[in-house]
């Protein structure tokens, strides 16, 4: 048995190969020929076993027929008969070698291409599951990213909060009436903090953008309630560039629409305070109107203008008009980026037009109703 | 005089708004643990807790889970105060009853003192 064992174990080919389909190597136990080693035939197909019935059929007609009837047999006829059977035999063996040989070597390719199939689908899982793996480690990067933005922004904002509060509380005079050569440089102090808590803001944003872990809170909300608190918190900043800046309110007022507050706020907070950051002449216009059943603001500025390649790179991330580098400007090209993302979570559009530069600009935003 | 219970771990942060707070007229309570914070919201019943989220040992999340487990504090208003804004640490504070959350940043402390002036008029 145990030889048996060790004998199917052997490839076909082997010397030990043992073809379980037939009757006598199974009965023997092992390959009796040499071409036997290439040979998957049932017993009954076997091209010797053949070959030695029809050398049997032909001794006994040639051979023992006669002696039987006649009672002799002549030697030539056994000598010739047996030559016959030598001959036929020898050739027999040639041709069906061959034919073995072809099958085996047939079989082998097969096997060869079988082998390489498994191979290459295990391979194939393999490398599956170890690309799952880095999956699964990148996910969880990707959280660790996530909440370490989270933590280093709250350590950011936290002394942010204080400057920002006392600052605030010294411009409204808490600790008592501040020195007047004392009050612009306070100012300075509050609006530059100000840019700070508004880029650490940003770069959150994009963190939970590119992390798909943004969030949306819709309510119904008016756009025109949200672009005048925006244009009132702006204002001081455009008092101080000494530029205008006006919002031409519509004639009917438009239609509330459904979406995220918070997001709303800052895509028309990111537009006005880009277009305020970028004039230094004339001002700003906010109109804002119903269009194919959708709500458009305009956001129209007499500053810097925007050349062709400009107005292709607006919206991606940390990109910004070559205007930002002949003006003194803050801010890292998050904030229309980030405006662009909001505004595609609620189904709008968000783009820009300039005649050329120094020509001015006019960011609109289009928002659906639902 | 209407109570007010800040619980805030930042010491300055804590101090500059005890010091609004107490301008603006309310009478205010400082902790700067949850655990702190608890005893003496139980002991002053405030009108009103303004609550840090990220806070040493116990967080603010677990503030107010004691807060609404315990009868006499259950229905004591509060609002979450903080410069953490992880969306599913707000999600929590708002099933927990928290009337808003409010980033710091985001407001100074004389915008505060109008939010809470609001809070409390509800």
């Amino acid at each position: 048995m145990e030889k048996g064992e060790k004998f199917q174990r052997e490839k076909i080919g082997k010397p030990g190969y043992l073809n379980e389909n037939c009757w006598l190597v199974k009965t023997l136990n092992y390959t009796p020929y040499k071409r036997c080693q290439y040979c998957e035939s049932k017993f009954h197909d076997c091209l010797f076993l053949h070959y030695q019935i029809i050398s049997l059929i032909l001794i006994f007609f040639f051979l023992a027929l006669p002696f039987l009837i006649e009672g002799k047999s002549s030697e030539l006829v056994i000598i010739s008969v047996f030559t016959l059977v030598i001959v036929y035999g020898y050739f027999f063996n040639k041709s069906t070698d061959k034919l073995i040989k072809a099958n085996f070597e047939q079989r082998k390719a097969k096997e060869a291409l079988e082998e390489l199939a498994k191979r290459l689908e295990e391979r194939v899982e393999q490398r599956t599951k170890e690309l799952g793996k880095a999956c699964e480690e990148l996910k969880k990067l990707d959280k660790a990213k996530s909440e370490f933005v989270s933590i280093a922004s709250h350590q950011l904002r936290t002394p942010l909060t204080a400057i920002k509060g006392y600052i605030s509380m010294m411009l409204e005079k808490t600790y008592g009436e501040p020195p007047e050569k004392m009050e612009k440089p306070l100012k300075n102090i509050y609006l530059s903090n100000e840019r700070l808590i508004k880029l650490v803001n940003d770069l959150l944003n994009v963190s939970r953008i590119e992390a798909g872990r943004m969030e949306m809170e819709l309510e119904k909300l008016s756009l025109e309630e949200i672009i005048t608190s925006v244009a009132e918190e702006l204002k001081n900043i455009v008092k101080e560039k000494g530029i205008y800046l006006n919002f031409e309110k519509p004639e009917k007022a438009l239609p509330k629409i459904l979406a995220d507050r918070e997001k709303i706020r800052q895509v028309i907070m990111n537009v006005i305070d880009n277009a305020i950051r970028y004039t230094e002449k004339g001002g700003v216009t906010i109109k804002c109107k119903m269009q194919n059943a959708k709500c458009k603001i305009e956001v129209s500025d007499t500053g810097a203008g925007l050349t062709k390649y400009e107005l292709s790179k607006m919206f991606g991330s940390f990109s910004r008009g070559t205007a930002g580098t002949r003006l003194y400007t803050e801010g890292v090209g998050l904030g229309l980026y980030v405006a662009r993302r909001f505004v595609e979570m609620h189904n709008g559009k968000i783009w820009a037009e300039s005649k050329g530069k120094d020509k001015g600009s006019t960011f609109y935003i289009e928002l659906p109703i639902k | 005089m209407k109570k007010i219970l800040l619980v805030e771990d930042e010491k300055i942060l804590a101090e500059m708004y005890r010091d609004k707070f107490t301008q603006a007229g309310f009478e205010v309570f400082l902790a700067f643990e949850a655990k702190e914070g608890l005893k003496l919201a139980e002991k002053e019943k405030p009108d009103l807790v303004v609550l840090d989220i990220l806070l040493p040992k116990e967080n603010g999340i677990t503030f107010l889970t004691w807060l609404r487990k315990k009868s006499e504090t259950s229905l004591i208003s509060v609002v979450a105060f903080s410069n953490y804004d992880d969306p599913e640490t707000k999600r929590e504070a708002f099933r927990l009853g928290v009337k808003d959350y409010l980033i710091k940043t985001n407001y100074t402390p004389q915008e505060i003192i109008e939010k809470i002036k609001n809070y409390l008029k509800e």
